[in-house]
C-alpha cells in the first residue's frame, strides 16, 4: 500500500469521524432528539439499499425493479431469527443469514434473467419481487399480512452510521478493483467487454448479488429498528423509492446517492405535515429535478477528497470531472 | 364443462380490460422506448372525466366517452410536451423517473382535490344479462370486448395505412433517418401520445361503467398488469398487447377457478418470467422487431 | 495542507457552536392552555380513503369539543388541538410520524394509526415516548398484548377485536340467518380480512364450503363468483372493506347470486350501496358499532345529527370510531383531572360505561373496548334493521 493511498483513506476516515462526532455532540445537547435520530437511522437504511442498487443499475447498467423483494428477505430473516435468539449475537447472525439467503436468491434469479435486456430485465425483477412478497403473505412462518412484531431492537443511529460508512467503503473499493472495472466495462459497452474476454454474465451476476445482499442488510436493520415487519412494507413502491434515490443522485455516482438519500430523508420530514398534498409536492420535485438535471444531481461525478484537499491547482469544479 | 367455458369468457373480458390499457403502453414504448408509468393515471383521468360528463353535465354515455377521449388526448400531448420532450436526448431512466413523477402527481393531485374515496360511476347503460344455456354474459361485457377489438383493428389500420402511421413506424425504426426523410418527429410523437391517451380514456370510461366504481388510484394495479401484458406479448407490437392482455386475463381467471386465488398474481409473474426466459423479447417479439 | 487546517478548525468551531447552543438552550416549558392530540393518518397512498375518513372524524370531534367550550381541568379551561401528520400508507412512516409527534410536537396523546401493521410499527415509539396511543380501527387481537402476556401499557383501540367480530358474525350467521353452508371471501392483503376469517372459521358451527381470497384494489370478481355459483350455500361472508365488498356485491347480484351477505364493520360505509347499486344492496348484514337507523346512545344521536349538518352526508364506521377515540381521551382527562400523559393513559385504561357514538363501552384489562355488536341489515341500500348480537 503506497503512501498517498493511506493518506486518502485516512482523510476519508477523518471526515466520517468528524460527521459522527458532530451528530454525537448534537444528540448530547438534545439538538437532535429522538425524532432526529429516527430520521438519521431511516436515511442510513435507505442509503445502504440505494448504494446496493446503484451498484446494479449504475455500475453494471442492469435495470432492476426488484430491490424490495431482497429487502423483504433480509427483513424477515432478522424478524424470525432475532426473535428466536434475542441477543446481539442472534441479531448479527440474522443479518448474515438474511444477506446470504438474499444473495442465493439473487444468484438463482440472476443467472437466467440477467441475459435479458433493459426493460425486459426490469419487468422480470419486478415479477420476482412480487412473487417473494406474495409468498411471504401466504406462508405460515411469516404470519401472513399482519407480519411479525415485537422484534428485539439492536439498532440505533451509531450502528446504522457505522454500517453505512462500511457499505460505502466496500462498494467504492469494489468499483475500483479489477472486478469493478470489469463491471463498469460491461455497462459501458457490453460487446466490447465480451470481445476483451470479460465474462459479462458473471460480472452482471456479481453486481446483482452484492446489490441484493446490501438490500437484505438494509431490510434487516429496518426490521430490528422498527421492531415489526409486514408484507406491505415491501411492495413495488419500496423498489421505486430506492430507485428514485439512485436516479436523482446520479446513476453511477455513490456521492450522489449519499447526498440524495440525506436530502430525500429530510424532505420526508418536512412533507409529513402536508397531508394529502405531500405526494403532490414530492411528484413535482421529482419532475423538476429530472427536467433540470436529467443526469441526476451529481451526474457521474464523484466527490473526491483527493481533488479537494491535495491538488495544488484547487480544481474542484464539479462540471470539470463530469462526463454524463 | 360449461363453467370452464364461462371462466374462459370471464378471462377474455378481463383480458380485454388489460389489452385496452396495454395498447397505449405498447405504442408509446414502440416509438420512444419509454415505460410510460403515467399511462394508468391517464386512464384514471378518463374515468373521472366520464363521471363528470355523465353525472354533472348529464350527457349521453357515448358523447361523454368521446369528449373524455378528446380531453385526455390533449392532456397526453401536454404531459409529453412538459415532462418528456425536454428529456428526449437524456438517459432513458431520467424520462422514466419523470413519468413516475407525472404518475404520482396525477394520482395524488386527484386525491387531494376530490378525496381518495371511491365514487360510484353513474349507470348510464342499464346492465342486461343474456343467457346462452348455462353461460351468461352481460351487454356491458359485450361492449368492453367489442370496443377493445374495434380499437385494436382501428389502431392497426392507422399504423399500417395512414401517412401518420407510416411516420410513426419510421420514427420508431430510426429517428435520425426519419428526420432526414422530412418527418416531423415531435409531431409524430405528440400524435402517438394523443392516440395512446385517448385509448386509455376510453378504457377508463368503459371500465368505470363496468365495475361501477372509480378512485384516484384505480390506474395503479391495472397499469402494472397492462405493462406486464405488453411485455409478455412483445412490447411495441400491437397484436402482442392484445395477446398479452388476454393471456393474463385468462391466467388470472383460471388461477382463481382452480382455487389458487391467494397466488393469482404470483402465477402471472412466474409465467411471465418463464416466457421471457424462453423468448426474451416476448411471445410475438422478433429479433428484427416491427415496432409501433 | 492549508485546506486541511482550515477544515479542521472550521469543524472545531462548529462543534463549539453546537455545544454553546446546547448549553444556552433552556427548556421552555411554558404553560399553555391547549391539549395537543397527534393524528397519525394515512392521507396519501393506497389506504388513504380510510385515512382521510378518520382524519375527518378526529377533526370533527375536536371542533365539537372546542365549540362546547373545551375541557375544564382544575378550574383551568383547555382547548383541544389536532396535529395531523401523514403516514403515506407506509408502516415505517407511521413509526417515524409517531416519534415526530411525541418528541417535536409534544402531543398529550395520539389517535391512530389506521391499520394493524402500522400500529405494530408505532408501538415502540409510543412506548419509548410514554404517550397513550389509541387506534380507531386496528383489529388484530394481539396489538395490545406484549410478548410476555402483559398488556401493552400505551396501546388502546376503539375498534372491536378481530376475533370478537368473527365470533359474533358466526353466531349471527347460525342463529339469525340460519345459514348451514357458507362461502367466505377474505381480503388477503390485510390482517383485518384474514384475522376475522380465522375467528369466523373457529366459531362457525355450520359448513364452510370454501374460502377464496382477493387483494385490496381488485375490481374483477367474475372468476371466483363463477366458480361458486353452482355450489350449494346459504350465505356469503365477505371479510374486508366496503371498497371491494361493494364490487363483489354488484357482480354477484348481476350474476344472479342472491343469498344473504354478511360482513364485518369494514362494510359500514354509505359508499357500499353506491358502489354496488341500491337495488343490489339488499339482504346485506354487517357488524356495526352504530347504525344510523337504530341509534343506541344519545352520543350517537348527537354525532349523526351534527355530522349530517356539517358535511351533508352520512358518517361511516371509520369516522365514528375516530370521533370516539378523541372523546375517549377527553373522558380520560376529565376522569383523571389532568392533562399529563401518564394520567391520560391511566384514564383510558379505566374507561367505564363511556357513552360514545359507537355504543356504550368499558375498557377491558387489555385495553379493548367492550361494547355490543349491532348487526345492521340493509335493504335497497338503506339500513333497515338492527339486531344486537349477545
Amino acid at each position: 500500500m503506497d503512501k498517498t493511498h493511506i493518506k486518502y483513506t485516512l482523510s476519508w476516515a477523518t471526515l466520517a469521524l468528524m460527521i459522527f462526532i458532530l451528530i454525537f455532540v448534537m444528540t448530547i445537547f438534545n439538538i437532535i432528539g429522538p425524532y432526529g435520530m429516527t430520521t438519521i437511522v431511516l436515511i442510513g437504511i435507505n442509503l445502504i439499499a440505494a448504494v446496493g442498487l446503484n451498484l446494479v443499475i449504475g455500475m453494471s447498467g442492469q435495470f432492476s425493479l426488484g430491490h424490495a423483494g431482497f429487502m423483504a428477505i433480509g427483513a424477515y430473516a432478522t424478524a424470525l431469527i432475532a426473535t428466536a435468539i434475542p441477543t446481539v449475537f442472534g441479531f448479527v447472525i440474522s443479518l448474515l443469514i438474511g444477506a446470504t439467503l438474499s444473495g442465493i436468491v439473487a444468484l438463482i434469479v440472476g443467472i437466467p434473467t440477467l441475459r435479458l435486456r433493459g426493460d425486459y430485465l426490469a419487468i422480470a425483477t419486478l415479477g420476482v419481487a412480487e412473487i417473494i412478497r406474495i409468498l411471504i403473505m401466504n406462508l405460515k412462518i411469516t404470519r401472513g399480512p399482519a407480519g411479525i412484531f415485537a422484534i428485539p431492537s439492536f439498532v440505533n443511529w451509531q450502528v446504522v452510521f457505522g454500517l453505512s460508512v462500511l457499505t460505502i467503503i466496500v462498494v467504492v473499493n469494489l468499483v475500483r478493483s479489477t472486478t469493478g472495472r470489469a463491471i463498469i466495462a460491461v455497462r459501458d459497452n457490453e460487446i466490447a467487454a465480451e470481445s476483451l474476454g470479460i465474462n459479462t454474465t458473471k460480472y452482471k451476476v456479481i453486481a446483482f448479488v452484492i446489490g441484493a445482499m446490501l438490500a437484505a442488510l438494509a431490510g434487516g436493520l429496518r426490521a430490528s429498528f422498527i421492531q415489526s415487519v409486514s408484507p406491505q412494507d415491501y411492495s413495488f413502491m419500496q423498489s421505486i423509492t430506492i430507485l428514485i434515490i439512485v436516479v436523482l443522485g446520479g446513476i453511477g455516482s455513490i456521492s450522489g446517492t449519499v447526498i440524495t438519500a440525506v436530502a430525500l430523508g429530510i424532505l420526508d420530514v418536512v412533507l409529513q405535515s402536508f397531508g394529502s398534498l405531500r405526494m403532490v409536492i414530492y411528484a413535482l420535485i421529482l419532475i423538476i429535478v429530472m427536467l433540470f438535471r436529467p443526469q441526476g444531481l451529481l451526474g457521474t461525478f464523484e466527490f473526491s477528497l483527493k481533488t479537494m484537499l491535495f491538488s495544488s491547482g484547487g480544481d474542484n469544479d464539479k462540471d470539470h470531472s463530469k462526463n454524463a | 364443462m360449461s363453467s370452464i367455458i364461462q371462466q374462459l369468457i370471464n378471462g377474455v373480458i378481463l383480458g380485454s380490460v388489460y389489452a385496452l390499457l396495454a395498447l397505449g403502453y405498447t405504442m408509446v414504448y414502440g416509438i420512444i422506448k419509454l415505460i410510460n408509468f403515467a399511462h394508468g393515471d391517464v386512464y384514471m383521468l378518463g374515468a373521472y372525466f366520464g363521471y363528470f360528463f355523465i353525472r354533472v353535465m348529464h350527457l349521453n354515455f357515448f358523447i361523454a366517452l368521446i369528449l373524455s377521449m378528446a380531453i385526455c388526448s390533449v392532456l397526453g400531448m401536454l404531459i409529453e410536451f412538459i415532462a418528456y420532450r425536454p428529456l428526449r436526448h437524456s438517459p432513458r431512466i431520467a424520462v422514466l423517473i419523470s413519468a413516475l413523477g407525472v404518475s404520482f402527481f396525477l394520482q395524488n393531485g386527484m386525491s387531494y382535490l376530490y378525496g381518495s374515496d371511491k365514487r360510484a360511476f353513474p349507470q348510464a347503460i342499464e346492465t342486461t344479462q343474456y343467457h346462452f344455456g348455462a353461460l351468461q354474459i352481460s351487454n356491458i361485457q359485450i361492449i368492453i370486448v367489442t370496443t377493445a377489438v374495434a380499437l385494436m383493428i382501428l389502431l392497426h389500420l392507422i399504423v399500417k395505412r395512414t401517412k401518420m402511421g407510416r411516420a410513426m413506424r419510421a420514427v420508431s425504426a430510426d429517428e435520425e433517418a426519419a428526420i432526414l426523410m422530412g418527418i416531423n418527429v415531435s409531431r409524430t410523437i405528440s400524435f402517438t401520445f394523443a392516440i395512446g391517451s385517448a385509448l386509455a380514456a376510453a378504457g377508463g370510461v368503459l371500465i368505470g361503467l363496468y365495475y361501477n366504481n372509480i378512485d384516484p388510484l384505480m390506474g395503479m394495479t391495472p397499469g402494472i398488469k397492462a405493462f406486464v401484458a405488453a411485455v409478455l406479448g412483445g412490447i411495441g407490437i400491437i397484436p402482442g398487447a392484445a395477446l398479452g392482455g388476454w393471456l393474463i386475463g385468462i391466467l388470472e381467471t383460471m388461477a382463481q377457478a382452480v382455487g389458487l386465488s391467494n397466488y393469482k398474481d404470483a402465477i402471472v409473474y412466474a409465467i411471465l418470467i418463464i416466457i421471457l426466459l424462453l423468448k426474451p423479447t416476448g411471445i410475438l417479439g422478433k429479433n428484427k422487431r416491427e415496432k409501433v | 495542507m492549508k485546506k486541511i487546517i482550515i477544515i479542521i478548525s472550521a469543524f472545531v468551531v462548529i462543534v463549539g457552536a453546537v455545544i454553546g447552543i446546547g448549553v444556552a438552550k433552556k427548556s421552555d416549558t411554558k404553560s399553555s392552555n391547549t391539549i395537543k392530540i397527534g393524528g397519525v393518518f394515512d392521507t396519501s397512498g393506497n389506504i388513504s380513503a380510510y385515512g382521510q375518513a378518520e382524519q375527518k372524524g378526529a377533526n370533527f370531534a375536536v371542533k365539537r369539543i372546542n365549540d362546547d367550550g373545551g375541557v375544564k381541568v382544575d378550574g383551568k379551561n383547555y382547548k383541544f388541538k389536532m396535529v395531523n401528520k401523514d403516514s403515506k400508507s407506509d408502516n415505517t412512516e407511521a413509526a417515524s410520524v409517531t416519534t415526530n409527534l411525541i418528541n417535536n410536537n409534544q402531543v398529550n396523546a395520539i389517535v391512530g394509526p389506521v391499520v394493524t401493521s402500522a400500529v405494530q410499527a408505532a408501538i415502540p415509539a409510543a412506548t419509548k415516548g410514554k404517550t397513550p396511543m389509541i387506534s380507531p380501527t386496528a383489529g388484530a387481537d394481539n396489538i395490545s398484548v406484549q410478548k410476555n402476556g402483559k398488556v401493552q401499557p400505551y396501546v388502546f383501540r376503539a375498534q372491536f377485536k378481530n376475533s370478537y367480530l368473527g365470533t359474533k358474525m358466526a353466531k349471527f350467521a347460525t342463529d339469525n340467518i340460519k345459514a348451514k353452508n357458507v362461502i367466505v371471501f377474505q381480503d388477503n392483503s390485510s390482517d383485518y380480512g384474514t384475522g376475522i376469517t380465522a375467528a369466523f372459521k373457529k366459531a362457525y358451527t355450520g359448513n364452510i364450503v370454501e374460502t377464496d381470497s382477493y387483494q385490496a384494489g381488485d375490481t374483477d370478481f367474475q372468476a371466483i363468483l363463477t366458480k361458486i355459483k353452482n355450489k350449494k350455500f346459504d350465505a356469503i361472508v365477505i371479510n374486508g372493506y366496503y371498497t371491494e365488498a361493494g364490487a363483489i356485491l354488484k357482480q354477484a347480484r348481476d350474476m344472479g347470486i342472491d343469498v344473504p351477505v354478511i360482513g364485518p364493520d369494514g362494510l359500514g360505509d354509505p359508499k357500499l350501496a353506491e358502489i354496488a347499486g341500491n337495488k343490489n344492496t339488499s339482504d346485506v348484514y354487517y357488524a356495526a358499532h352504530f347504525s344510523t337507523q337504530a341509534l343506541s346512545t344519545d352520543a350517537a344521536k348527537s354525532f349523526v345529527t351534527a355530522y349530517r349538518k356539517e358535511y351533508k352526508q352520512e358518517p361511516s364506521q371509520f369516522t365514528a370510531l375516530t370521533y370516539d377515540a378523541v372523546y375517549m381521551i377527553k373522558q380520560a382527562i376529565e376522569d383523571e383531572k389532568s392533562i399529563d400523559k401518564a394520567k391520560i393513559t391511566t384514564g383510558l385504561a379505566n374507561i367505564k360505561n363511556f357513552e360514545g357514538a359507537t355504543g356504550e363501552m368499558t375498557m377491558d384489562e387489555f385495553h379493548n373496548p367492550q361494547k355490543p355488536i349491532v348487526m345492521v341489515g340493509v335493504k335497497d341500500g338503506k339500513d333497515t334493521t338492527a339486531t344486537v348480537v349477545k
